[in-house]
């Protein structure tokens, strides 16, 4: 942003007084009630790193990166040892705190995210790694430069792998040099596998995790995996990784089967503490065995692929793991989309698909009447729905998904 | 099997005595703020209206908004599946149903043999269902059934452009203010919730049926301005305020 504008920014974000300060992380602490339908003991430790990520100081001698979004490489990060933190944000105080300066009819995770930013809550990042996914996030990087250093990495919006390799391979290199020269690290071949293999160990046991939810549904229950992966924005890899092995063990030891009508969540991203739509799903008698989400599914589920071990081959095959592999729909085709949908149900024998629609946000919903089509022609039940933050629609919300629940069974009688 | 239904909605409360599938008692009141009273009223004016006492009901089956309120419910089912299979029983036919309710304005398809085939619904604001209406029939000045008399009157419909019912509210107004005919301001209020549930009928099979049932369907004015609008023939299913609750007592 350029300097003249940036003092009037400046003074019109009046930094440090929202009105409301005294409730911002109350969804928060509301949402951490989530922790006693658990059936899992050993989900306990990521209901206290939810807590204890609250209000605490972060630790001197660890430089935190704040970035957005399954594109940003976390490897190039962790190479020159730095700690990333992923911000993608669905609180409903923070979005009224965000109101504060920008409009009402915008993206509430940008609006979330910028009350953040200018209450100080993210100090103690020293950088913050904006993509161009979807517009408000190009947006984004120039709200947030008045407060924080922001690094624009945009791969443009087409993940055809073979047409954008090439480009997509120089704008990590030139991340990666950004980085090292910002942060005068070294960090090369070795630092870049060291990485590669934490955060591959991370999406093996994601995959044991998504798997096992598909094959015992309920064994983990929803609202314990959302908050999973919620604690993986924030947490160590390696404690992240071995908390999550021991959900894993002990939710396979327990097997519990469900006899909900299984679905596939899909659509905008469910992020904790606004985990309004797995609530009404779970009243409406639903399981969610599967998702297609970014922050879920799509998070975890590519592992970094290495063939040619230098570090352009690593950096190559990091952009075929975040952006060739993106379930973004700003860079997925709508029809790699819909039949990676069909292959899920027709591979994990689901009994239909909810599509879940954060108003505001356009890129999902611009794409539900043609997957509706397809997947009605395709004989897959099919449902989507269109809420915001607001608990107010809670009970026609309810309606839509019974209604629904009662399709999928009168069509198994 | 003598049988209740009701229909618990947001706006109104709808009881049907059913036996043997045949209606033999209705009753309808105003939901208001205290749901589960006048459930208990409305059950007992149905009960009434038939001879009968709550002891002779076999099962009592909820629909609606409220559904989950009433103490008294053997089970219950959603409004959509209830309508779907009121229509069926009626019609006997692949049909796609318009219900124009008080909170939600739904379209539902239904095949050959009865099973809903996709439903497409409102999102949450009140734009296109009669508490819509109901709204800007207190602007005018009247209810809704003087809303739908004004608007057959109408030699020149305005066109309106806000569904939002606050800043509709505020259009309205302001073309009161400009000595607009309030006939003309009427008929354009039901166009308005006309077109927008013709853009839903769009999404399924233009060949089938249109059915027309829920409070919606009492107003000739509001199936007028759809027919006019989807091109395309409404038949109004018998009793339209009662299919969802009769709808539900076609369950076990």
């Amino acid at each position: 942003m350029q300097k003249r504008f940036l003092n009037k920014y400046n003074e019109l974000i009046l930094r440090n007084l929202s009105s409301k300060k005294a409730f911002l992380n109350d969804d928060i602490k509301q949402a951490l009630k989530y922790r006693e339908r658990s059936n899992l003991s050993s989900m306990d430790g990521f209901y206290k790193a939810i807590e204890a990520n609250l209000g605490v100081e972060k630790t001197q001698k660890d430089r935190y990166i704040g970035y957005f979004c399954s594109i940003v490489p976390e490897e190039l990060l962790i190479a020159c040892s730095l700690k990333p933190v992923r911000l993608c944000c669905e609180d409903y105080t923070w979005t009224n705190a965000g109101e504060e300066i920008l409009p009402g009819d915008i993206c509430p995770v940008i609006k979330a995210i910028c009350g953040k930013f200018y209450n100080n809550v993210y100090d103690y990042l020293e950088l913050v790694i904006v993509p161009g996914t979807c517009d408000p996030k190009a947006k984004l990087a120039e709200l947030l430069s008045p407060v924080k250093e922001v690094y624009f990495l945009d791969p443009g919006r087409d993940s055809d792998y073979l047409e954008n390799v090439d480009k997509w391979t120089d704008r990590y290199t030139k991340f990666f040099q950004f980085l090292r020269q910002r942060f005068q690290c070294h960090a090369g071949k070795k630092q870049l596998l060291t990485a590669c293999k934490l955060t591959n160990e991370r999406t093996e046991i994601f995959k044991k995790i998504y798997a096992l939810r598909i094959k015992f549904p309920g064994a983990i229950n929803i609202f314990d995996y959302y908050v999973m992966i919620y604690t993986s924005f924030f947490m160590d890899i390696e404690q992240w990784n071995k908390m999550a092995e021991k959900v894993y063990e002990q939710a396979r030891e327990k097997q519990s089967l469900s006899k909900k009508p299984k679905v596939l969540l899909s659509g905008s991203p469910v992020i904790f503490p606004n985990f309004k739509i797995l609530d009404v799903l779970d009243q409406a008698g639903l399981e969610v065995a599967a998702d297609i989400q970014c922050t879920g599914f799509g998070r975890f589920y590519n592992p970094v692929a290495i063939d040619e071990d230098t570090e352009s081959g690593i950096i190559r095959a990091l952009t075929l793991k975040n952006i060739a592999g993106s379930i973004c729909p700003c860079l997925l085709t709508l029809e790699k989309l819909i039949n990676l949908i069909i292959d899920t149900v027709s591979q994990y024998r689901l009994d239909g698909v909810v599509y879940y629609n954060l108003r505001l946000c356009q890129v999902f919903e611009t794409q539900t009447t043609i997957i509706r089509q397809v997947l009605k022609e395709n004989k897959i039940p099919f449902l989507s729905v269109k809420t915001d933050f607001g608990k107010e629609d809670t009970g026609q919300l309810k309606t839509r998904l019974e209604a629904f629940r009662e399709i999928i069974q009168s069509g198994k009688e | 099997m003598l049988k209740a239904g009701m229909d618990i909605g947001s706006v109104m409360t709808k009881c049907v005595i059913v036996r043997e599938e045949t209606v033999i008692a209705r009753a309808i009141g105003r939901s208001g703020t205290m749901p589960e009273i006048i459930a208990e009223k409305v059950l007992q004016e149905a009960l009434s209206k038939a001879g009968l006492d709550y002891s002779d009901l076999e099962r009592i089956v909820l629909t609606g908004y409220g559904r989950h309120i009433f103490s008294k419910a053997h089970s219950t089912i959603t409004e959509i599946s209830a309508v779907a299979k009121a229509a069926f029983h009626l019609m006997k036919t692949a049909c796609l149903i318009i219900d124009v309710g008080g909170q939600d304005t739904k379209t539902i398809e239904i095949d050959g043999s009865g099973e809903i085939v996709d439903f497409l619904m409102n999102d949450k604001c009140a734009a296109g269902t009669g508490r819509f209406l109901e709204m800007m029939a207190g602007v005018l000045e009247t209810d809704i059934y003087g809303l739908g008399n004004l608007a057959s009157q109408a030699d020149k419909p305005v066109l309106l452009n806000a569904t939002c019912s606050v800043f509709a509210e505020s259009e309205v107004v302001s073309l009161i203010a400009h000595n607009e005919k309030k006939e003309n301001i009427a008929a354009g209020l039901f166009n308005a919730i006309a077109s927008r549930i013709a853009t839903m009928m769009a999404h399924f099979h233009k060949d089938l049926p249109v059915v027309f049932c829920g409070g919606g369907a009492n107003i000739p004015a509001l199936k007028n301005s759809i027919e006019k609008i989807s091109n395309r023939r409404l038949e109004i299913l018998e009793h339209p305020q009662f299919v969802a609750a009769f709808g539900s007592t076609l369950t076990f």
